[in-house]
């Protein structure tokens, strides 16, 4: 089961999708393309997922701090993907609200590494 | 100097224990090595040719004499009982082990020191001007800035992952003594209206595999400017650096490949978005700083009293020398910094034993308010010497082998670990040093030849500056064989610039004559004393191509 | 670190690596052990003659165990005299070719490899 975590510690599990109403952007997109994106439809969407490639590649938390600039307050901006539990404080300071641990990756690491 | 406060130590106390954790879990099995690999170097710690090699943050090159009390201790209870100073003002231990490496971080913490952000895609090390505070010439005491930045970049969680690592160094006068512009970015103070420095931010300087100085990216920002400047410069960067090609990550090939206009106009239309309210109390926590380098009260009575003593004193012909050639003119009358030569003959560039680092803390007590700085031409400092004090200094040197008289000379030589330590290494660098500088020793000349920068680096990676140095030299493996490249004519200071590349490399053992060659060919054609790099502009590559492979004599 | 291609197994070739908790360079030797390679002189190495044996080799010692006490193992070409070939093994093999530490200035570097 794919693992939620918040901010203030809790985790959730979740069955498969995340929300119908999410929309998955992959860290390596121009911040202008998502931004025009994001503007003109989904930023009714209530959860951005920003998809990281890999764990070496910081730009999510930058994209992260600009996002959080424009989105309403309503919408959560979660981390997914390639992300390390030793980024997890991190993705905190930049902004996101939650961070989405596939299984696989969860148990790789071991349940006690991601709670920080 | 900077004392810790609360959220330094326990910033420095956590790392330490999240380290032995992850040693603990790396040594147990249940992590692999390559998820280990970028956590140990997150802490400075490597795996090099014969072992592992732990780099310690110096910041900025201050030390006081507990810390370096603490690094002999170190060195001889984790190491073999020395260290070796970089370029990058930092120590680097060549032979802990990993399990006593995270016992050696929770020493280095009670000393306030760590080895956090010594590798890896992050930013660096903070480097400055060694003689900050106290150069004669200087506009801007660069150190309350320089540690405010160390604050502000250590652990900034935006800037852990970048698409490569990043330099930064800063200066605050007109004689430009930390190569500000062979960084990635590079600051240089000014005197402002109001008390508060003006800063002129230069952008894309770096070495390596594509040498290239900065460009002024950005002129007189305020100190209310300067971290949400940064903070956009560092965000653009972040987003647009390539990482498709690690040699084409650097921040220079970014400025290169969009121009300087157009990355000014990024970062602007950045700086212009970007949320101010974090930085609301910097300007003030800024400024709290101050105190920490507050200049000392001098007893002005003393200090005039001295000159009649020293006089005398320091006539004999060896201490004058080493007066002459290892001190500078102070800020502070009646005072002089002493600048400690690790290049004595035959040594190791850099290095210095156990033994050398407690009676080198102890002379720093005694005589230079407690306080020491590492410079990147690998040597020390002693910032604050009393006129008065300078005899029993030079005494006090000379028995632990380290009054050598060659600061700035041609035996003055930078020279990375290269092959005998690196795992990046492809050829040595230490011997080849200790080689050339025996035979510019034997010519007897040194001191007639004047100041002359000779840098030698192991690989293309450049960590000794080759590339701006008069005389440059970059080891390489031609099918096995050490094999030697000469650049001429670089330059690191205010006035920087690439060294260009001769023809073909010599052998090991052509070298030390090679750079004879150049030396004397120099000291024939010079007016005057006239640099080496202003010979060279005058009379041209062509002919000093022939005085490197020696044809014409 | 980045192995040098072999190009010769005539007089075959060794594995090197560094142990996991020194970070000293180590051999593998015939009785399958690590060993410091600056005893090379003393030891006797599991040497290889061929690509496959070579694989084989690496393979026996399970490099992807998390609990493989060694890091970055990799094969390097021998000489006739069963040392090192490439300079650079054979200064892991040796050590430093400088004095260092207290030794540093005493007498003169004239250590070579
Ligand atoms: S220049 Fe190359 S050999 Fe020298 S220390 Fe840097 S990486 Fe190592």
């Amino acid at each position: 089961m794919t693992k939620q975590l918040l901010k203030n510690g809790d985790v959730i599990d979740l069955a498969g999708q995340v929300s119908a109403d999410s929309i998955r952007v992959p860290a390596a997109t121009p911040f202008t393309e998502i931004q025009t994106g994001l503007l003109t439809q989904e930023l009714k969407q209530k959860t951005v997922l920003l998809e990281f490639s890999n764990f070496a590649d910081g730009r999510g938390f930058s994209l992260a701090k600009m996002l959080k600039r424009d989105l309403p307050s309503s919408t959560t901006l979660a981390a997914t993907g390639a992300i390390i539990p030793d980024q997890v404080a991190l993705a905190w300071q930049c902004g996101f609200d939650s961070i989405i641990v596939s299984d696989e990756l969860w148990h790789r690491c071991g349940p006690d590494s991601w709670m920080v | 100097m900077y004392q810790y406060n609360e959220v330094d130590q326990i910033t420095v106390d956590d790392r330490c224990r999240e380290f032995r954790d992850q040693v603990e879990r790396r040594i147990e099995g249940t992590l692999s090595e390559a998820e280990f690999k970028p956590l140990r170097l997150m802490n400075g710690l490597y795996l090099q040719l014969h072992a592992y090699m732990l780099r310690v943050a110096i910041p900025y090159g201050v030390l006081n004499s507990i810390q370096l009390n603490k690094l002999a201790d170190i060195s001889d209870k984790y190491d073999r009982g020395y260290g070796h100073f970089t370029t990058r003002q930092n120590i680097q231990f060549n032979w802990p082990t990993l399990e006593e490496v995270p016992d050696l971080l929770e020493e280095l913490a009670t000393v306030q020191m760590h080895a956090i952000q010594t590798s890896g895609n992050c930013i660096r090390n903070i480097t400055s001007d060694p003689l900050a505070g106290v150069a004669a010439d200087e506009e801007v005491d660069p150190r309350p800035i320089c540690e405010w930045l160390r604050q502000w970049s250590t652990l900034h969680p935006e800037f852990r992952y970048l698409p490569r690592k990043f330099k930064f160094a800063i200066t605050g006068s007109a004689n430009d003594r930390a190569a500000i512009k062979v960084h990635d970015i590079g600051l240089r103070l000014r005197k402002g209206p109001n008390g508060d420095p003006l800063i002129d931010l230069w952008l894309g300087g770096g070495q390596g595999r594509t040498p290239k100085i900065a460009q002024l990216f950005k002129q007189g920002l305020t100190v209310e400017q300067l971290l949400p400047y940064l903070e956009a410069t560092l965000r653009v960067y972040n987003l647009h650096g390539r990482r498709d090609n690690k040699y084409k990550a650097r921040i220079k090939i970014l400025l290169a490949e969009t121009g300087l206009e157009a990355l000014q106009a990024q970062v602007q239309e950045e700086y212009e978005a970007l949320d101010k309210s974090p930085f609301v109390n910097s300007v003030a926590e800024l400024k709290a700083l101050y105190p920490h380098f507050a200049q000392p009260l001098v007893d002005v009575a003393q200090a005039s009293e001295i000159a009649n003593v020293i006089d005398e004193k320091l006539s004999g012909e060896e201490v004058a020398r080493w007066y002459k050639q290892n001190t500078r003119d102070h800020k502070l009358a009646g005072f002089r910094s002493v600048m400690i030569s690790l290049k004595p003959a035959g040594g190791i560039p850099g290095d210095a034993t156990s033994a050398q680092m407690r009676a080198l803390a102890a002379i720093a007590k005694r005589f230079s308010r407690d306080e020491l700085r590492v410079t990147h031409r690998q040597n020390l400092i002693l910032p604050w010497v009393a006129e008065k004090d300078l005899y029993a200094v030079w005494l006090a040197l000379r028995e632990i082998d380290l009054a050598e008289s060659n600061i700035d000379l041609p035996s003055d030589i930078i020279a990375c670990p290269g092959m005998d330590y690196c795992a990046l290494a492809t050829a040595r660098s230490i011997p080849v040093a200790q080689d050339i500088s025996k035979a510019i020793r034997k010519t007897e000349l040194q001191h007639d030849i004047g100041k002359l920068a000779i840098n030698i680096s192991g690989c293309i990676n450049a960590c000794a500056h080759h590339h701006v140095a008069d005389i440059g030299v970059l080891g390489l493996d031609r099918a096995g064989v050490e094999n030697y490249q000469i650049t001429l004519g670089g330059r690191s200071d205010e006035n920087a610039r690439v060294g260009e590349r001769m023809g073909p490399g010599v052998s090991a053992d052509e070298l030390p004559a090679t750079i004879e060659r150049v030396v004397k060919f120099y000291i024939k054609e010079r007016r005057d004393d006239e640099t080496f790099s202003l010979t060279y502009d005058r009379i041209g590559k062509t002919e000093f191509k022939t005085a490197v492979y020696g044809v014409a004599e | 670190m980045a192995a040098v291609k072999i190009k010769d197994y005539s007089h075959g070739v060794m594995l090197i690596a560094n142990n996991l908790l020194s970070g000293l360079s180590v051999y593998l030797n015939s009785d399958h052990q690590w060993l410091l390679l600056e005893n090379l002189a003393q030891g006797k190495a599991a040497v290889a003659y061929s690509e496959q044996e070579a694989a084989e080799l690496l393979a026996s010692i399970n490099p992807d165990d998390f609990l493989c006490p060694v890091v970055d193992p990799y094969i390097i070409q021998l000489d006739g005299n069963g040392k090192p070939s490439h300079s650079r093994e054979l200064l892991r093999a040796t050590g430093p070719s400088i004095r260092y530490g207290a030794q540093a200035t005493q007498g003169t570097n004239d250590v070579s490899i």
